[in-house]
């Protein structure tokens, strides 16, 4: 669905190139240390950085970066997906921002629409690149920090701009808006979905949050409602639409009792699928 | 030694058994202490980071083994290159990076960004 047969420098998507070569063994044995690494740092439980490897294939997985608090990305979901070359650690990984409104909204200055993450590390952005110490985690670490307060200094040309100068302020509130909209309650409502095809351990990740966090959104929502029916304008001149700060938090009222309602259905498969695996080992 | 002077505590005959340690060397000149004035001392330091960096850092696996592409090949001739920023990495795994690196940036350490130059090669 994303351009089949195409290949691209940045797209894990479009990495036709990869499949052909075998991954080399300092590829498949740097990767499962990656892997248990950010499993470690996971369950440690301070970073909100996710991880679902592939179990078939050890160069891809998915990744789940929950946007910092006290920035315009706070408590967002973003899902990434991640794939690394068959030569890796010589060249770098690519990653895909999978958390996009149907290719429809700019996260900021380094996450394009289409999915496109600017990072030096990951060779699409000028600046320090990748080398061979580096690793998947420190590559997710780098991307969550894009999620910055003050979003369009990250642009070239806005980085001495003041944290006040409107055009930052105004910007922050744009991000502001799209995170709560898309990817917060355009994820959540996937989340409920029991046929989306989010890795559940995620989907269960988003909707406890989501209970947790729901009246920080809502406040910001009506802290906001003034502004409804202004045009959402950016630097980059892309037709955003309008704010709908009202909009945004029925959408998360609605939300909320589904969410409780999918996490039953969601603990009830787990006790059913747990007594499957634990009836055998009681029986020996 | 300790054998030994266990044998020459016990009563034996210690006649033949002086301790090779304590032996002089021979060739040592014993010089009269006064027949030396120092004039000039240039002391040589040589230094390097404390680092216990046992691993190879693009592998991961220990320096003192193979990399894991000779792991793989049983090729047992896996050697450390030391670059003049005193990074060691298997041989194998830096002139991987070193190729794909010359066709890019430039060979430069992974470590420390400083111009990769070959400061030696062995075990």
């Amino acid at each position: 669905m994303w351009g089949v047969g195409m290949t691209s420098t940045w797209d894990p998507s479009k990495s036709k190139e990869w499949d052909s070569q075998q991954p080399n063994s300092i590829c498949m044995s740097r990767m499962s240390r990656d892997i248990k690494q950010l499993l470690e740092e996971e369950r440690q439980g301070d970073l909100d950085i996710f991880v679902y490897p592939n179990d078939q294939n050890l160069t891809k997985m998915m990744a789940l970066i929950i946007g910092p608090a006290e920035t315009p990305y706070n408590g967002g979901f973003f899902q990434f997906y991640i794939r690394v070359p068959p030569d890796y650690p010589i060249t770098p990984p690519r990653v895909r921002n999978l958390t996009t409104g149907d290719s429809s909204v700019r996260f900021g200055p380094n996450l394009y629409n289409d999915g496109k993450i600017c990072l030096s590390i990951l060779g699409t952005f000028p600046g320090p690149s990748w080398t061979p110490i580096m690793n998947v985690g420190g590559v997710l670490k780098s991307i969550q920090s894009l999620m910055s307060s003050s979003a369009l200094r990250n642009e070239p040309s806005y980085e001495t701009r003041s944290t006040k100068d409107p055009q930052v302020v105004d910007y922050d509130r744009l991000i502001t808006h799209e995170t709560i909209r898309v990817a917060v309650a355009d994820s959540v409502r996937q989340a409920i979905d029991g046929a989306c095809t989010f890795p559940v351990k995620f989907r269960e990740i988003m909707m406890r949050r989501f209970l947790r966090q729901k009246p920080m959104w809502v406040k910001t929502c009506e802290d906001n409602v003034h502004l409804d029916g202004a045009p959402m304008n950016c630097i980059y001149g892309m037709s955003r639409g309008t704010f709908k700060w009202g909009t945004v938090k029925k959408e998360l009222n609605d939300l909320e009792p589904k969410v409780l309602a999918a996490l039953d259905r969601l603990e009830v498969a787990k006790e059913n699928g747990g007594k499957r695996v634990v009836k055998p080992a009681a029986i020996k | 030694m300790d054998v030994q002077l266990e044998e020459a505590s016990g009563g034996k005959s210690a006649v033949g058994y002086v301790p090779m340690m304590e032996e002089p060397d021979g060739d040592a000149p014993f010089l009269p202490a006064a027949s030396i004035t120092v004039k000039k001392f240039n002391p040589v330091f040589f230094w390097s980071w404390d680092v216990q960096s046992d691993n190879c850092a693009i592998c991961r696996v220990m320096l003192m083994e193979p990399c894991l592409n000779c792991q793989v090949s049983n090729k047992t001739a896996c050697v450390v290159v030391w670059g003049e920023c005193n990074h060691a990495f298997h041989n194998c795994c830096m002139s991987q990076w070193i190729k794909n690196a010359t066709a890019t940036a430039g060979s430069k350490c992974p470590l420390c960004q400083a111009e990769w130059v070959i400061h030696r090669v062995g075990n």
